[in-house]
């Protein structure tokens, strides 16, 4: 499994390196504001951050679906299916090198935004009435508490959302060239087997989370909806293998 | 699992009925083979007659429409895969690996794979390990297909054309080669449009019309019920 894994990451390798390249660029831009002590820079800096932050994690999400068809689609195919591995290890070390590469993005986002703040606490001596100012306007306009259990639990809701999507994806993929190879309208029916997962998923997390939601923290919420987002990617996981096990032909 | 599978009779791979359909078309119609330990089969027929679906079912990438395919009694799977080694048509390595990187591949992912012979192989076929996969020309990438494919001590040895794309004079190279993986415990199938280059070596004969087999049988007992040769029969069988 490691070595299906280390190929997977291979395959993806280059745009890992673009991204650290345009997170060495944002970070010298950064640097610049902060040594000039340009607070147009900085805003422009810090908001491009928090921009690249949120293409990058997409970027890498739907790279990992677009190299899980192309894996099916192309004679490369030959390349994956033709080693003596099941379907379930080979889907399993393209979800595990998905989940590798959005922690990996996200981490390194996370690590510049971090020396980021540092930067600025060095030089600035207001900064603690900054981060006042923040927490306050996050309670005002979001009523959550911006502390680090919310930080942390928000980071977990959004890494397995991002995660269960991917998988809707792989999902529908797997269904067009499975069970719908012979349809004509594969490939619509199957962009609507997506919608449509998406909606049940997000249905459900309603229906299911509900009860509790109003009596728990805005903490707690995030973490139990991204732990019930966790279970449904490994539902998707688990139906994605079953399909290809039965039927795939490449 | 080697073991089992080298024992009791000769009958590697059999066939039943075999039958795949894509959208509105039938690949392989009825398929019923023996394939046994030891022999060169020639799997012969025009385009679009089968045969490549059919090498394909064998080597697990295509699952069959409807009846059983069995290597040594056993369902075409993981444990199948460890004992068929295939080479497609058309080039299939990854585009970021150079020639060194698709050896270490298949040294990663197949036990039976020899790395000091896929380096004799590459010597031979004067490929530079440093080359990359996906700038080869299409002779060459052919001769990396054969080096990394022949490199294995696999069972059995699917060749979709193998010949394709090899100018006259490798191409005896490239037979030379293939000739000297076959032992009594190992098979070889090879498909082509080089019917006369074939039937130099060949042991067994399969001709496919139209997803299903035509004839099939030793080449000499073909040769003597029909009074042709098998580039003759070709010729009568697809005209």
């Amino acid at each position: 499994m490691l070595k299906l894994i280390k190929y997977e990451l291979k395959k993806q390798m280059f745009s890992k390196l673009i991204i650290l390249i345009g997170i060495a660029i944002l970070e010298i831009y950064f640097l610049f504001g902060v040594l000039k002590e340009d607070e147009k820079v900085i805003a422009k800096a810090v908001s491009i951050f928090i921009f690249a932050t949120i293409i990058a994690i997409f970027y890498v999400g739907v790279e990992s679906i677009s190299v899980f068809n192309r894996d099916l689609k192309t004679k490369q195919s030959y390349m994956l299916y033709m080693i003596p591995y099941s379907t379930y290890s080979i889907i399993g070390a393209k979800i595990i090198a998905a989940f590798l590469q959005i922690v990996f993005t996200g981490l390194l986002f996370l690590g510049a935004i971090i020396v980021n703040f540092i930067v600025i606490f060095a030089k600035f001596k207001d900064t603690k009435e900054i981060f006042r100012m923040l927490k306050l306007l996050f309670q005002q306009l979001l009523e959550v508490t911006l502390d680090l259990p919310y930080l942390f639990s928000l980071f977990f809701f959004i890494f397995f959302l991002w995660m269960m999507i991917v998988l809707c994806g792989m999902f529908a993929i797997s269904l067009s060239t499975t069970f719908l190879a012979n349809n004509r309208f594969r490939t619509p029916v199957s962009i609507v087997v997506f919608l449509v997962f998406l909606r049940l998923i997000n249905f459900l997390s309603n229906v299911l989370l509900l009860s509790g939601a109003s009596q728990w923290k805005d903490w707690v919420q995030l973490l139990v909806t991204g732990i019930y987002l966790g279970v449904a990617s490994i539902l998707l996981y688990i139906g994605t293998s079953w399909m290809l096990d039965k039927k795939v032909s490449v | 699992m080697v073991l089992s599978y080298q024992k009791g009779a000769n009958k590697m791979l059999e066939c039943k009925n075999l039958m795949k359909r894509y959208m509105n078309k039938t690949a392989v119609e009825d398929i019923s083979l023996k394939i046994e330990s030891g022999k060169i089969y020639a799997l012969l027929g025009p385009n679009g007659s089968g045969k490549t679906t059919w090498m394909k079912m064998a080597a697990g990438l295509v699952k069959p429409s409807s009846g059983t395919i069995l290597f040594y009694g056993e369902k075409i799977g993981k444990n199948s895969k460890k004992h068929i080694a295939y080479m497609s048509t058309e080039p299939f390595f990854y585009s970021f690996m150079n020639i060194a990187d698709v050896g270490k591949y298949y040294q990663d992912f197949f036990e039976d794979f020899d790395p000091i012979k896929y380096d004799n192989l590459l010597n031979r076929m004067e490929l530079s390990k440093k080359e990359k996969a996906k700038d080869l020309s299409s002779g060459m990438a052919a001769k990396l297909k054969i080096a990394v494919t022949l490199a294995r001590r696999a069972q059995l040895f699917l060749l979709d054309e193998p010949l394709n794309g090899i100018d006259i004079i490798a191409r005896d190279l490239i037979i030379t080669t293939i000739l000297e993986v076959v032992t009594e415990k190992n098979t070889v199938i090879m498909s082509s449009h080089l019917v006369d280059e074939l039937e130099k070596i060949i042991h067994q004969a399969i001709f496919i019309k139209e997803g299903k087999v035509a004839l099939s049988g030793e080449v000499e007992q073909i040769r003597k019920e029909h009074g042709k040769s098998i580039v003759d029969l070709y010729k009568q069988i697809y005209a």
